[in-house]
């Protein structure tokens, strides 16, 4: 029985050594990613501040639903942001971001508009930096940009869904859940856990 | 034999569903991209997840083990089971103490968090995680205290008692998996899986352990019909019942009574059927060994019994060749003395080695004389009886070869305190008695 005992604390030994050595190494990164990072940060609070913008116009136009999605998103992205921008703090340099005035249309141009930008952060944007995050073994880099990925996409299947049946999503305002740790959005009020962070429910936000 | 594997086969496929399940559920749930190849705090996470998963199922076998689940129990014994249940034990205190350390680790790890305020964060703002915690801690003292040296310093009694806050703590952490664990959360299949695990357990062991004692306490009305002294220190305690032939029983195998009478009813304890099956009535002989023991003399006729079994694959259905040693020591004729009838009609050649201190302390001499009048040739071996005409000293491999020359060409059937069984099994071994014909069975459970 001893054995068992021991073999037990070797495993669990071995796993920290592992942690360590690999978080030693997620600290020497390549200048890319930092770069990527603050890109990412900057994408993330433009889209902040566009996606609050736009759930003010849905608002006055009477989507209220559309509105509580917008202002979902928006958390949502905030939560991105700062997510990459503790990253970037660690890496020991500064967040930066460059946020322009939101340009408002119609709130269905606002849709499409906001579906163009997660498609492309979903199939180019994030893709490519969680292959250059990954090839410089960087581990908390590929993480931020793998949270935000899976949020954008939920986005994107969300403001594909408000753009198919416009006309449903005025009576509202309706409920959103918000992880706060990753920013996974889902319109499913009884999820017990984020799908993507293991976040309890207990540390998601519920955004109208 | 196929059956054992079978049984082995079931339990190994329930373990091989929750990996194929934490197996799929990672590609498919997780993180875009899989990155558990590259991301150490993930691989933690990961770990922890089997840990704690692994860990609930030991558990849950834990307590089919121990819990006299019958199509169990009927192909192992219930006393190989009960020293798998303290093997099976440690894996689940290794493994479910593995998980907080894993888990709280991956976070600390992944979040850039301190180890020690991640535990406190789990334990201040994570839904049933502190539930969780004071459960494990139950069990880890639970699990301490049956660490051999120390769990001998308790009486049976208190013992049995220590054991029941396990309920109480596998209570306490059903919330945490349902909540908390993500492969249940966020899988409707693997969680039913898992209802149903909880369920299946909880099924048989409330069929095994309460319904089916009470419905054969029911159905056959079993009440204490007379106590009888039987040698030195050993009361014969004799049970009768309607219907008692409808109670399948085979000679070896044991009960676990629980009297109903004022000073008795708390607790059951186990005790071999020392009759034939086909007696109508159910004869149990019992030795003054502790407390409880020492009571049986003033049980009063009439008295209800509660019953568990019959338990037990010590039995002369496992027999196959044509001659049989019996050796007993003391007390542990009980069972030997049930199966001499069946095995001499059987048309068997028994020989019976029976060792004991005095002469006053052997049990059914007059029965154990009235056998060999039917062909079983017994052996009285006394080891405190200076003047004994016959036999004297312990059963030493030299003593065995000398009263049975042909022990090689026999099944034996031992029964006796352990330090003897140890001994006997050793000088047999040295004798060319295949292991696969010696049975055996511990007395304490």
């Amino acid at each position: 029985m001893k054995k068992s005992y021991l073999f037990g604390a070797m495993c669990v030994a071995a796993l920290m050594i592992i942690g360590w050595a690999g978080n030693a190494l997620a600290q020497e990164t390549a200048k890319s990613t930092l770069d990527n990072l603050q890109a990412a940060f900057n994408g993330e609070s433009n889209a902040k501040a566009k996606y609050e913008a736009f759930a003010i116009k849905a608002d006055e136009e009477g989507y209220k639903q559309v509105a509580s999605l917008f202002r979902a998103a928006a958390h949502a992205e905030g939560i991105h942001a700062a997510s990459h921008g503790k990253v970037i703090t660690d890496m020991g340099a500064t967040p930066k971001a460059d946020v322009g005035k939101p340009e408002v249309k119609s709130t269905k141009e606002n849709l499409e508009a906001a579906l163009k930008g997660e498609s492309y952060e979903r199939d180019t944007m994030y893709p490519a930096f969680i292959k250059q995050a990954e090839a410089d073994k960087n581990q908390k880099a590929s993480r931020t940009f793998n949270w935000a990925i899976s949020a954008e996409t939920e986005h994107a299947k969300l403001y594909q869904e408000a753009l198919g049946n416009l006309d449903a999503w005025k009576a509202g305002p309706k409920e959103f859940i918000v992880c706060q740790k990753c920013g996974y959005t889902t319109a499913k009020t009884d999820i017990k856990q984020c799908p993507v962070c293991s976040n309890p429910r207990s540390k998601m936000d519920a955004i109208k | 034999m196929i059956k054992k594997t079978g049984v082995y086969l079931l339990a190994l496929a329930g373990a091989g569903i929750i990996l194929a399940f934490v197996g799929q559920n990672l590609f498919v749930v997780s993180p875009v991209g899989g990155t558990i190849a590259s991301d150490v705090s993930l691989q933690l996470l990961t770990a922890g997840r089997i840990a704690a998963l692994l860990g609930a199922y030991v558990l849950l076998l834990q307590l089919l083990l121990i819990g006299r689940v019958r199509w169990i129990e009927q192909v192992f014994g219930l006393d190989r089971l009960s020293r798998a249940h303290h093997y099976n034990g440690l894996a689940v205190l290794v493994l479910l103490m593995l998980h907080p350390v894993l888990v709280t680790f991956g976070y600390s790890l992944r979040d850039d968090v301190p180890f020690f305020e991640q535990e406190l964060d789990f334990l201040r703002n994570w839904e049933d995680v502190l539930s969780a915690a004071i459960g494990l801690s139950l069990l880890i003292i639970i699990g301490i205290l049956s660490i051999g040296f120390i769990r001998r310093r308790f009486r049976y009694e208190l013992w049995y008692g220590i054991h029941l806050p396990l309920y109480i703590a596998v209570a306490l952490a059903i919330g945490h998996q349902f909540e908390v664990g993500s492969d249940l959360t966020l899988n409707n299949y693997f969680r039913f899986y898992w209802y149903f695990l909880y369920g299946f357990v909880a099924v048989n062991l409330l069929w095994y352990r309460l319904l089916r004692p009470i419905l054969h306490a029911l159905r056959h009305d079993f009440r204490v019909d007379r106590i009888e002294a039987e040698a030195e220190d050993v009361t014969s305690v004799y049970i009768t019942g309607r219907n008692l032939a409808r109670f399948r029983r085979r000679p070896g195998q044991f009960l676990i009574v629980r009297f109903l009478a004022r000073g008795f009813w708390r607790e059951a304890h186990p005790f071999s059927l020392s009759c034939p099956a086909e007696a109508n009535y159910l004869r149990l002989s019992i030795k003054r060994l502790g407390d409880f023991t020492g009571k049986i003399p003033r049980l009063v006729p009439g008295t209800r019994v509660i019953i568990e079994g019959p338990n037990g694959v010590f039995t002369p259905g496992r027999c196959k060749r044509e001659k049989v040693l019996l050796i007993a020591g003391g007390i542990g004729i009980t069972p030997l003395r049930a199966m001499a009838d069946e095995l001499l009609q059987q048309d068997r050649d028994v020989t019976l080695l029976y060792g004991n201190r005095k002469q006053n302390g052997i049990v059914f001499e007059r029965e154990l004389a009235a056998l060999s009048e039917k062909g079983l040739r017994v052996v009285h071996i006394l080891s405190d009886e200076p003047d004994y005409p016959g036999e004297k000293g312990v059963l030493t491999q030299e003593a065995i070869a000398r009263l049975v020359p042909d022990v090689a060409d026999r099944e034996v059937f031992l029964c006796g305190p352990p330090k003897m069984m140890q001994g006997i099994l050793k000088s047999l071994h040295a004798l060319n008695v295949p292991r696969r014909h010696v049975y055996y069975e511990r007395f304490a459970l």
